[in-house]
């Protein structure tokens, strides 16, 4: 089988079956982006944002002065990418969904650049954006320690 | 190769630890339908797999496996911070304390070390994406199992998280059966095995 990764045999809706399914099926059912009303991630004011995943649309939405809300963001926007990049593997001439995995992984990088920059780096790649003498990735916090990410 | 990124694929804070529990939930990292058995299933059977999107697929969802066998791990350590030898005994977690402590191994719920046996790689495609639709569903059975005993909402979101995945990755397994099959003679999939027994093309009779 050789796909032509660029052809433009495309059918401009097929996102509308899959990704727009998932996220719909998942909040009509409340298995995913409804995060339980009972848990509460504001502990104080700067995590004071609402309990469900949402998908950010662009990047002036990127957290700038909280460290859980960053991570929050980019938390959404690497899923988003992530399962439009599945979605990609199956469906791999969808131009709706190759434009929003571009999208959602330029937030991403973005982001993750802003993380390293502020609070230290998520991956190895990001240490060249931190800004300290001593070696961040081993201090950062691991991402099973309770307090982590917390503000 | 693979790299790794500091944070979980949906977050984990859980506050309240309830050994019990932990003792349930660490069933889906080593037990006979957990994260382990996916990820070491689809990074196996990844090279035979006979075309670009079983072959993606595959890695793709391995991939994924390896982040929620992270976030079941966080589960069961969170669930058991602090515990008192009291609530160890009590709990019916004492069994595992007493080999492990409180560190994270690989087991069923019911005891029984993680096995390679719970899995298959066969070097036959249409086998192979078949069994990973029914692992996706056992997955999604423990799950369930898990989420109708657990009332705390900390424990429940990130399990609800992974329940779903457990469907989408079904979703995207099913077409990648279909893209192997299209490949295949409509009359008999099963005529011969596409990763093994290349189609000979006699060069005489072309």
């Amino acid at each position: 089988m050789n796909r032509n990764c660029m052809n433009q045999n495309t059918n401009q809706n097929c996102m509308n079956q899959s990704i727009s399914q998932n996220m719909s099926r998942n909040t009509n059912q409340g298995m995913m982006y409804q995060r339980s009303s009972s848990v509460s991630r504001a502990q104080n004011g700067c995590c004071a944002q609402n309990d469900s995943w949402s998908i950010p649309a662009d990047e002036t939405m990127i957290p700038n002065n909280c460290r859980a809300d960053l991570m929050r963001f980019i938390d959404e926007v690497s899923f988003a990418a992530y399962d439009i990049m599945l979605y990609l593997d199956t469906h791999p001439d969808c131009q709706e969904a190759l434009q929003s995995f571009r999208k959602y992984n330029e937030l991403r990088n973005k982001a993750l650049k802003l993380h390293a920059k502020s609070y230290g780096p998520l991956m190895l790649s990001s240490v060249d954006e931190t800004d300290c003498s001593a070696w961040e990735w081993m201090m950062q916090p691991w991402p099973w320690e309770l307090e982590g990410g917390a503000c | 190769m693979w790299h790794y990124e500091k944070r979980l694929e949906y977050p984990v804070k859980i506050t309240t630890p309830n050994p019990q529990l932990a003792q349930y939930i660490m069933s889906q990292y080593g037990g006979p339908d957990g994260e382990m058995g996916a990820s070491m299933r689809y990074l196996s059977q990844r090279y035979t797999a006979p075309n670009r999107t079983a072959a993606a697929v595959l890695t793709d969802i391995g991939t994924e496996e390896l982040a929620h066998l992270e976030i079941v791990a966080t589960i069961v350590h969170q669930l058991t911070r602090n515990l008192t030898p009291e609530e160890i005994q009590k709990s019916g977690f004492g069994a595992y304390y007493t080999d492990h402590t409180a560190g994270i191994w690989p087991q069923s719920a019911g005891g029984y070390p993680f096995s390679a046996s719970e899995f298959q790689s066969t070097g036959d495609p249409v086998t192979d994406l078949t069994e990973n639709l029914a692992a996706e569903m056992k997955a999604r059975t423990t799950y369930d199992n898990l989420l109708r005993l657990i009332r705390d909402p900390e424990v429940a979101d990130p399990l609800r998280f992974l329940r779903e995945r457990e469907v989408v990755h079904f979703q995207r397994f099913g077409e990648a059966l279909r893209s192997v099959q299209e490949d295949l003679d409509a009359k008999n999939f099963f005529a011969f095995n596409p990763s093994f027994d290349a189609p000979v093309s006699c060069s005489s009779c072309d």
